[in-house]
């Protein structure tokens, strides 16, 4: 690509949108009749390009050097176990998790829900406009589900109060007062209903309702982010 | 530090504290990669949160996130979870399109998609292209790094590196360009 100092001046100023409109008309009038024009133009934009990406591509390298370092700086900090206990541990684990599984037998409903139910993080911004809001989330956040949940009730029509007074009911194994918060969240259309639909067949499930956990399990779409968790728990309820 | 000093520190390009949020964030980001979404193979874990930071880093960089509504650390996540979906659509071939809602902060994000999709040889030029701007003598290094890679216009660079007009410093850019060119061709 040889361009002259004016070409590169032009293309950055019409990149840029630095041109009046009446250049920008003249310029784009020249793309379409002036193939060597055009085919120029194009070759800058692909330099431009690689310009702006090379930067990226060096930050990414940079990010690999620190991995690696963080890599060396841990092996020199592990310690070598001899493969002879390594052995003996992973004999002990065997037979304990057989024994466990001899004498308890399958996994309760509840003890499905223990394993696969992880409150949500709070994700919302505590802006300081609805101080109980805030106190809510932040007793929620500490893990003191009651508290936040008598805070949320103050809420009735704020669905982000509803979401997270059914994360609470559910991390205190109350599965009746969580299915009735989820089936309202899920009634309008909002970033939870992905895991508000999880949730909801786990609190059935905790309830001992295993056919409707499963038609809800079912009903996840595949697009949800709960796809796989809800096929696996499925699996296991078969 | 609060979120408005680290967005600060990131935009002024302080190493010391991308690294210290980076090596922060990974081991959290890696777990939920790996229950949420399956992901079992470090490899994999540790490409999409590379890519996933990259673009946090450069979105701040780039002035994207001043008013950040949600914290770093969630805006990070939501980012993770568009790559993750780029991430699978490139191997399954899959032309979903991404489930976005535009009223949120990730409504405008960019993906730096056509950095990441790059084969080998895209990505040795540009490595090439980088070293080769680094390496650059005065002004030219100060230019070329203002014009592409912070964006400043012609305007700004002549003020910043003491030309007298913009037309000045455009033909230096120009000449800064040619000799960069030179040097690739080494």
């Amino acid at each position: 690509m040889e361009l002259s100092a004016e070409h590169i001046a032009l293309f950055d100023a019409y990149i840029r949108n630095e041109l009046s409109a009446q250049e920008r008309l003249n310029f784009e009038e020249k793309l379409n009749n002036d193939n060597a024009f055009k085919q120029d133009f194009e070759a800058f934009k692909s330099f431009e390009q690689d310009m702006f990406d090379a930067e990226v591509i060096a930050f990414k390298d940079k990010l690999d050097e620190w991995d690696k370092s963080a890599k060396e700086n841990t092996k020199e900090k592990t310690r070598i176990i001899p493969i002879r206990l390594i052995g003996l541990a992973a004999s002990i684990a065997i037979i304990v998790t057989f024994s466990i599984l001899y004498f308890i037998g399958q996994p309760s409903h509840q003890d499905l829900v223990a394993t696969n139910f992880q409150p949500y993080d709070n994700i919302l911004t505590v802006r300081g406009e609805k101080e109980d809001l805030d106190e809510g989330l932040m007793r929620y956040e500490a893990k003191e589900y009651q508290a936040a949940i008598a805070l949320f009730e103050g809420y009735p029509d704020n669905i982000n109060a509803q979401f997270y007074s059914g994360e609470a009911y559910l991390a205190l194994n109350d599965y009746e007062a969580a299915i009735n918060v989820y089936k309202r969240v899920l009634q309008t259309d909002g970033i939870f209903n992905e895991v508000s639909e999880f949730h909801l067949a786990l609190a059935y499930l905790g309830n001992n309702n295993t056919q409707l956990a499963k038609e809800t399990l079912l009903a996840i779409q595949k697009e949800s982010d709960y796809f796989i968790n809800a096929e696996e728990l499925l699996v296991e309820l078969e | 530090m609060d979120k408005k000093a680290t967005i600060q520190s990131i935009q002024n390009q302080d190493e010391r504290v991308v690294q210290r949020i980076y090596s922060e964030f990974k081991p959290k980001f890696v777990n939920w990669l790996k229950g949420k979404y399956k992901i079992g193979e470090q490899d994999a874990c540790s490409e999409i949160y590379q890519r996933s930071f990259t673009v946090l880093f450069f979105n701040i960089k780039r002035g994207k996130l001043d008013n950040l509504e949600a914290s770093i650390e969630t805006y990070l996540f939501g980012i993770g979870k568009m790559i993750v979906r780029e991430w699978w659509r490139e191997r399954e071939q899959d032309n979903k399109s991404l489930d976005l809602n535009d009223k949120d902060d990730l409504a405008q994000v960019d993906l730096l998609s056509n950095a990441f999709n790059g084969n080998e040889i895209d990505d040795d030029r540009r490595r090439k292209l980088a070293k080769a701007i680094q390496a650059m003598g005065e002004p030219c290094k100060t230019i070329l790094t203002l014009f592409y890679w912070e964006r400043n216009s012609m305007e700004a660079i002549a003020a910043k590196t003491g030309y007298k007009n913009e037309q000045g410093a455009k033909k230096k850019k120009y000449l800064c360009l040619e000799k960069l060119k030179k040097q690739m061709l080494k």
